[in-house]
């Protein structure tokens, strides 16, 4: 429409600059003469545009994650501990044909040294949600400060807006290497925060 | 006229980029994780008794030869700038006899971390104090097995010649060596 509108102007700017007003004006008129020529039924109605927009949202629960290392038993390494508090809701809508992507980072503070922290994700519970939640990423990421995919292929879908709805997350934290590395480990309270992001769609 | 071109085409423009604000990129969500590592250490031995003898075959030599192992297992986490020691004291030790220990730092691939330096020919003496016998131990982990940890190598022999006329024949007499891991400072 805009195009026809600008080509219209066009035309219109060429037969002024010509001077050649009156061809113009009989153009036009045939124009509404063929106009009225088409309009031949009675029916009357409104354009309703409905839009969609394309959007995403995203939240924990804000479970608190508390971790430890220790051992009880003497010779022996720190066990690994894990943690399954954490839910990560979210709601999307895409463009027909495009996906989102869960990932996480590190955005404050490290991993202590000579450890490593682990994080996967489950499938999307079942009781509250809808739609194409997307496939976990089978193989737990290590965090560092880099965005990893957590969950891939999300299209439009809602996880539920429960405590305990959405992309179940599962922290897992021990010695990194301990044969080599143990060494490293320093005794101390760490706190590092972990930012989640839900993907632009990968038609943008 | 082509002033009117130019505003309708800005209004066009202006109209895509506000589509393009109204759809939403990308979102995030933080998430704060306490992760604690408390100190730890904790010391074993394997448990198991060692059995020496001094006795000799030839006549003329003085009694010798009572050698054993044992194995201290260790499990270490310290803070920073932090050490630990494993000292030793002893009861028991019969008269006129000479008891040492070699201990070596664990190697047989159950380990990790830094596990310290070991000492050779420590002499432990009935009453005496504390003898250090590994030094510089950080976080580290030895192994639980029965043969994984410290290898501590005791020799016993007969003592000084001059006390050699105490030495009395005995058996199951029984010798207590306390270990100890301590920090550093």
């Amino acid at each position: 429409m805009l195009l026809q509108l600008l080509i219209l102007l066009h035309l219109l700017n060429n037969f002024i600059m010509k001077k050649s007003g009156l061809i113009f004006i009989m153009l036009v008129g045939s124009l509404l003469l063929t106009t009225n020529a088409w309009t031949q039924d009675w029916t009357a109605g409104d354009n309703v545009t409905l839009t969609v927009q394309d959007f995403c949202l995203i939240e924990t629960n804000y479970a608190p994650v508390a971790l430890t290392l220790i051992t009880s038993t003497a010779g022996a390494a720190a066990a690994s501990t894990s943690n399954s508090d954490l839910f990560v809701k979210i709601s999307s809508i895409v463009p027909g044909g495009t996906n989102r992507e869960i990932t996480a980072r590190i955005s404050s503070g490290s991993v202590p040294t000579g450890t490593a922290l682990t994080l996967v994700s489950a499938p999307c519970t079942t009781t509250n949600s809808g739609g194409i939640l997307g496939t976990p990423v089978a193989t737990p990421i290590t965090l560092s400060a880099i965005d990893q995919d957590l969950v891939i292929g999300i299209a439009t879908c809602y996880t539920g807006t429960g405590y305990n709805d959405g992309y179940q997350m599962t922290y897992t934290w021990g010695p990194d290497s301990p044969s080599t590395n143990y060494g490293l480990i320093e005794s101390n309270t760490y706190n590092i925060i972990v930012v989640f992001t839900i993907t632009a769609h990968d038609g943008n | 006229m082509k002033n009117l071109i130019l505003i309708i085409g800005m209004v066009g423009a202006f109209s895509m980029l506000t589509i393009n604000v109204c759809a939403q990129d990308s979102e995030t969500s933080n998430h704060s994780l306490d992760m604690g590592i408390p100190e730890v250490c904790l010391l074993d031995t394997d448990a198991g008794s060692i059995s020496l003898e001094l006795t000799t075959t030839e006549a003329g030599a003085q009694i010798s030869g009572g050698t054993g192992t044992g194995y201290a297992q260790v499990s270490s986490i310290v803070s920073a700038a932090e050490t630990r020691t494993i000292e030793a004291t002893i009861t028991g030790v019969p008269a006129g006899t000479s008891l040492e220990v070699d201990t070596a730092i664990p190697s047989n691939g159950n380990q990790g971390g830094i596990l310290g330096s070991g000492t050779s020919s420590v002499a432990l003496v009935n009453g005496a104090g504390a003898v250090t016998l590994v030094t510089t131990i950080g976080s580290c982990f030895t192994g639980t097995s029965a043969t994984d940890g410290y290898v501590l190598s005791y020799t016993w022999d007969a003592g000084a010649v001059g006390d050699y006329g105490s030495i009395v024949a005995t058996t199951g007499s029984t010798a207590t060596v306390v270990l100890t891991i301590t920090n550093t400072p």
